[in-house]
């Protein structure tokens, strides 16, 4: 399919197109069916979908707190697979592989909030060239240590109420966040090279914008549970609609 | 006709019962080392940056005494820690001097004569045996001295051991290394005669004469692929020299010129030298000299794995004696290997000793060839608990009557208090079936050792 | 290889001891050229390729030879607790004056090379400057990070500032507030602190021994104030040692306080 230098540009670089308009425009288009059609003109649509999870579901661990339970708590519940009662799968890492647009638009930061000792939100995306902002608002010295897979990203002491650290990332992949003083808390963090990523809610829900019309790969990733990859259509015509399952987790 | 088997495993329980003492109590302990020896305090580095465990070297360690007692890669002799004094470069006096007192407060052995009927336990307490004085280090750049003043308590002496003067990356770096004195030629061996884990325990016998075999109690636990190996041979004085003494390529002190270098790289390794030979002391009676070459390869420098395998000869000339007073030339070649993969070390030694010269008369009462075969592996079960296990074959040369083989295999557990303090435990048996009369070979069914190394 | 360096001379090093150079005359073992008093000094530009060869002699053991801190004696060194040698491929580096998750500067590479780390790396002090930025040159090859750009050292805040009781005061209150004592516990004898034993762990996993900092001469990154200053302010990439840049920011300065206390602690 060719796509015209106009409509390849207003798809994925206007904001615009990219969420709501682009779905908007996709579904007014579907509606004008027989009269008149573009058979050449490609325009950005979204993909949503939800994660569902199937396989048993791990019994959450409790981890007394002993340090700073004043606001911490005395304890902290660990679900390390979250399922919504709908059967809906939380904190899944969501991307589009294949697209040939990789360049994003986003520019604000990524914010990234101590609160309550805990880290919010505890799992997200970012693109490349995006900041971080690393806040403290809890009334305790907290400590934000977020790793790539072989170096330190960041690892700083934030007082209470402090305005906090920016940072620019750099290079794509996964973080895990820590803080060293509090063990209990955890996070993590997925940087991609391309702007079509996501996390799923409390639902499993989920929904990427943006995307040109093509096959591509949606991968779905959960610390856990591993990786899955499938293949997905964006069509010309509308919202592509899709169903990721995961099963139990390997031995 | 079947005998029993040549060990009980009662002999282990004690053994067993302190190792995994010892071993539980490595996850308790929590503080790190202290006190250092000299050349950890000049450079200010724990013993482990040098030493795979004390006594053993690692490559660094290899590396540094190669280089004549200077960092890997430099010179760095005249000036590492020095102090400027007018025109004289200074260090302090605890960057060269060390000492090391290593003992067994308790040995039992055990020893069998079997068709008789009868076994012997002998229990000793001995502490401290050896009391080692150190002087090393460097005069200047490329020129390292060592002095090794050594008290040994048990044999009632004290003589300078070990004493050389080094002039190092002669030509280029790397090229060439001199040792002129007072050596041990297989220090830079694969598996050398002083860094061993398992600490030589010496033989008990008494002294019948020159030229007499002498009444051997007990057998001295070294390598057997360092040892004389053959019975009925005499140095030049007429001593009689130990089928299980540490002799030649592996003697633990000769004198002589010793040249060694890796003109191509790190993989390649050469070592020439030339000895008076045969434990001659100064003013050299045989004028002729023995000569040896040590050649290594060292393979792999990454994934915590590194390998080497050396071949090495030495060739003695006039350099024993047998009964009838002739001189023989006593040569040995071998190979020695090593392979070090992260916790393991497992290194081996083998020996082809051999008599030329013989005269016809003992031709046919006297085996003119010799082997010895040891293979010792250690690992690091935690940072302060080691294992050791080494396996001993001689297959012993010499007069036809007096020449036994043996098979020994001996289990060490070794915990390091700090890195240059070690306790250990080890058990020495005898593989092979007890036999009559009084072949101390064959007689020695076990050994159980406490020990201390100690360096400071 | 090094040769290639000093072209005129065959030792690296013009020689200090003519008694060495006599025997090796002595024993002619390589042709030997004219003397010269001393090699001229030759501008040069650090040259990753001779730091190569300069690696492979002095580093390889510990660092490996691609550098991923897993040469023959790494394992040696820490079995089974840290520290082990640097993964010089990761781009982590502990002794920098650059914030948080920054690459090192040239100089933060060459002062590591030539002070050494107290009880681990010895010093390399004994090569020429020239050699030790042959070396630098050639770490940064081992890296892709280093192709990213240069990180800016911090400034240090003006200082230091004498020691006085007061200032020292200052500096126990901030070791509080900060919650030094969470790792580095010796000091104020806090419960909490004792906790963290055997509990923190490095990059590879390996249990690690907060710094005693009663044990002024072991500190890794340096001992002198400014080195302190600057391992508080920077922090210890790849051990849980975090920056406190941002927490003493309102008040810069504080950091001498707070180096004061630590110098103090080991005063006799």
């Amino acid at each position: 399919m060719n796509t015209h230098p106009i409509w390849s540009k207003l798809g994925t670089k206007s904001p615009l197109f990219r969420s709501t308009g682009g779905l908007l425009f996709g579904i007014f288009l579907a509606n004008m069916t027989v009269e008149y059609s573009f058979p050449d003109i490609i325009l950005a649509t979204d993909i949503q979908g939800q994660v569902f999870y199937r396989g048993p579901v791990p019994e959450s661990t409790t981890i007394p707190i002993t340090k700073d339970s004043e606001v911490c708590g005395t304890s902290r519940k660990n679900t390390p697979i979250r399922v919504h009662t709908s059967g809906g799968l939380q904190h899944v890492i969501i991307s589009i592989q294949g697209h040939p647009d990789t360049d994003s638009d986003q520019t604000q930061d990524y914010v990234l909030t101590n609160k309550g000792c805990e880290f919010y939100p505890a799992v997200g995306t970012v693109s490349i060239n995006q900041k971080i902002h690393v806040s403290n608002k809890d009334a305790i010295l907290h400590n934000t240590h977020i790793r790539t897979t072989d170096r330190a990203f960041l690892n700083v002491v934030l007082l209470p109420d402090s305005k906090g650290i920016t940072k620019p990332f750099k290079k794509p992949g996964p973080m895990t966040i820590q803080c060293n003083k509090h063990p209990f808390m955890a996070g993590a963090i997925y940087v991609f090279a391309h702007p079509f990523h996501t996390t799923t809610d409390e639902q499993g829900l989920f929904r990427i914008s943006g995307l040109t019309p093509g096959v591509y790969t949606l991968r779905s990733f959960h610390p856990v549970l591993g990786t899955q990859e499938q293949k997905v259509t964006i069509p010309s015509d509308g919202l592509a609609s899709v169903t990721v399952e995961f099963s139990a987790p390997p031995p | 006709m079947i005998h029993p088997p040549p060990f009980s495993p009662t002999f282990l329980v004690p053994f067993l019962f302190l190792s995994t003492l010892i071993g539980g109590t490595t996850f308790f302990w929590t503080s790190q080392a202290q006190a250092i020896p000299a050349f950890s305090r000049k450079y200010q580095v724990t013993c482990t940056v040098c030493h795979t465990r004390v006594p053993r070297l690692n490559r660094t360690g290899e590396r540094f005494l190669e280089n004549g007692y200077q960092l890997p890669g430099t010179e760095d002799g005249g000036s590492t820690s020095k102090r400027k004094l007018g025109d004289v470069t200074l260090d302090e006096v605890t960057h060269y001097l060390g000492v090391r007192l290593r003992g067994t407060p308790l040995r039992t052995f055990h020893s069998d004569t079997h068709h008789a009927g009868n076994s012997k336990n002998q229990t000793e307490f001995t502490f401290p045996e050896i009391f080692s004085l150190f002087a090393a280090g460097t005069a200047t750049n490329n020129v390292g001295f060592f002095v090794e003043l050594e008290s040994n308590m048990e044999e009632s002496a004290t003589a300078v051991e070990r004493g050389f003067v080094t002039f190092n990356n002669l030509g280029k770096h790397d090229l060439a290394h001199l040792r002129v004195g007072r050596f041990d030629p297989s220090a830079f061996s694969s598996y050398a005669t002083l860094r061993q884990h398992f600490e030589v325990i010496p033989e008990d016998t008494v002294d019948n004469g020159s030229f007499l075999p002498p009444t051997i109690n007990r057998i001295s636990l070294t390598p057997a692929a360092f040892s004389a190996k053959f019975s009925g041979l005499y140095d030049r004085r007429g001593n009689a020299i130990l089928p299980t003494a540490t002799s030649l390529f592996h003697a633990a002190s000769e004198i002589g010129i010793d040249l060694h270098g890796r003109p191509f790289g790190n993989w390649f390794f050469y070592q020439v030298g030339v000895l008076n030979g045969a434990n001659e002391p100064f003013g050299d009676s045989n004028k002729a000299k023995d000569w040896y070459v040590h050649t290594r390869i060292d393979l792999a420098q990454s994934n915590y794995f590194s390998a080497n395998i050396s071949g090495f000869g030495y060739f003695g000339r006039h350099n024993a004696k047998v009964q009838n007073m002739t001189d023989v030339n006593w040569n040995r070649y071998g190979l020695s290997a090593n392979f070090r993969y992260h916790m393991i070390d497992l290194y081996g030694a083998f020996a082809i000793d051999r008599i030329t010269n013989l005269p016809d008369a003992l031709k046919a009462s006297f085996d003119r060839t010799a082997t010895g075969l040891t293979v010792e592996a250690n690992v690091l079960a935690t940072d302060r608990f080691l294992i050791g296990l080494r396996y001993d074959h001689l297959d012993a040369g010499g007069d036809r009557t007096l020449r036994t083989s043996h098979s020994l295999i001996a289990l060490m557990a070794k915990f390091y208090w700090r890195s240059n303090i070690a306790f250990f435990l080890r058990d020495d048996v005898n593989l092979r079936d007890a036999q009559g009369g009084r072949n101390p070979e064959r007689n020695f069914r076990n050994a159980f050792v406490i020990g201390a190394d100690l360096a400071f | 290889m090094r040769l290639s360096l000093e072209p005129i001379w065959p030792f690296n090093r013009p020689p200090r001891n003519p008694g060495a150079l006599a025997v090796a005359l002595s024993l002619t073992l390589t042709a030997f050229p004219a003397f010269s008093a001393d090699v001229s000094p030759i501008e040069r530009t650090p040259s990753a390729q001779t730091g190569k060869a300069l690696y492979e002699q002095a580093c390889a053991f510990c660092h490996g030879i691609g550098g991923q801190g897993d040469g023959p004696d790494a394992f040696y060194l820490g079995p089974y607790s840290a520290p082990r040698p640097r993964d010089l491929t990761s781009g982590e580096y502990k002794f920098r004056s650059t914030p948080s998750g920054s690459l090192p500067t040239d100089d933060d590479l060459l002062r590591t090379l030539t002070v050494g780390i107290p009880g681990y790396m010895p010093s390399f002090q004994s090569l020429s400057d020239m050699d030790r930025r042959h070396l630098v040159a050639y770490l940064k090859t081992l890296s892709p990070a280093f192709q990213e750009g240069k990180a800016q050292s911090l400034p240090l805040p003006p200082g230091p500032i004498p020691a006085t009781p007061e200032s020292i005061q200052q500096g126990r209150a901030l070791y509080v507030a900060l919650d030094c004592m969470t790792c580095h516990s010796e000091q104020v004898n806090s419960p909490e602190g004792l906790l963290t034993q055997g509990k923190l762990k490095d990059r590879r996993g390996l249990t690690l021994h907060p710094r005693d900092l009663t044990n002024l001469t072991s500190y890794k990154n340096g001992h002198s104030p400014s080195d302190i200053a600057r391992t508080i302010l920077t922090g210890l990439d790849g051990s849980p040692m975090a920056s406190y840049l941002e927490a003493l920011e309102p008040h810069p300065e504080q950091v001498w306080h707070l180096v004061n206390y630590i110098l103090s602690l080991s005063s006799p």
